[in-house]
């Protein structure tokens, strides 16, 4: 049985091609543009929802004051604890 | 150890290595890419280890395991694909062939059938005899490589050699 394996110590050490650092380095630094590009869309999609956050809460506080100014104004009532002007 | 340094130091024991998993030039090439930008991203951690050797053959050996199991499913998969879309051109598995550059020819063809064999061992089997027979380590470094005891190791290369020897018997009774 072990001569079976013996066969696999023949197998030589080859060395590494000469290519290969510079491919590294690229992979490397494709890496890093994918990483910096994904945080710039995410950074931007983020201040994107709260420009939408707060335009929406501006919105809706502006529309509600104006249903409750329109309603006084239908009653003629003051908006305020005056009884009289 | 900047990373050119551990590159230069290493580049042969990783290329090596992954050669004896896929056995394939260029396979291996892209494991070994794969491992030293793991290697780079991880330098800072890296750098307080008196030996990187064991960790670099772990990254190695778990990156070749993981690159074998990609194309399996690549093959899988496109298998499945040919299935539904009979004259799809665009997802096929690319069978790379036996092309190992540190085999002789005349022991070419005995070498492919032992590692046809060593390839459909268990993953932690293939890597003991790997470690022990092709990179000639002790027991107690692959014990070390693969996070296990010497018994463990002692009897998983035993296995290995059992279980091989028993599929070469029969492929020579064919």
């Amino acid at each position: 049985m072990e001569n079976d394996f013996d066969i696999l110590k023949n197998i030589k050490l080859v060395n590494a091609p000469d290519f290969l650092f510079t491919r590294i380095i690229s992979k490397i630094e494709n890496r890093l543009a994918i990483k910096i590009s994904k945080g710039a869309a995410i950074s931007w999609s983020v201040s994107l929802v709260i420009v939408v956050i707060v335009n929406v809460t501006v919105l809706l506080s502006q529309s509600q004051t104006t249903k409750q100014e329109t309603m006084i104004e239908s009653m003629n009532l003051l908006p305020d604890n005056n009884l009289y002007e | 150890m900047t990373f050119e340094e551990l590159y230069n130091n290493h580049k042969n024991l990783v290329f090596n290595l992954a050669l004896q998993y896929v056995q394939n030039t260029e396979d291996a090439q892209e494991i070994a890419q794969d491992v030293f930008v793991v290697v780079h991203q991880t330098l800072a951690s890296f750098r307080n280890e008196a030996d990187p050797k064991t960790w670099i053959y772990r990254v190695t050996i778990n990156k070749s395991l993981d690159f074998i199991k990609a194309k399996k499913r690549q093959k899988r998969f496109g298998f499945l694909t040919s299935l539904f879309y009979p004259d799809s051109n665009e997802i096929k598995y690319d069978q790379k062939g036996f092309d190992h550059p540190g085999i002789e020819i005349e022991q070419k063809e005995s070498l492919e059938l032992i590692f046809k064999h060593i390839n459909n061992l268990p993953e932690n089997q293939k890597t003991a005899l790997i470690l022990s027979k092709i990179e000639d380590k002790s027991q107690k470094e692959i014990a070390d490589i693969m996070k296990l005891n010497v018994k463990a190791v002692e009897s998983l290369i035993q296995r290995a050699k059992v279980s091989l020897a028993k599929n070469l018997e029969k492929n020579e009774g064919k």
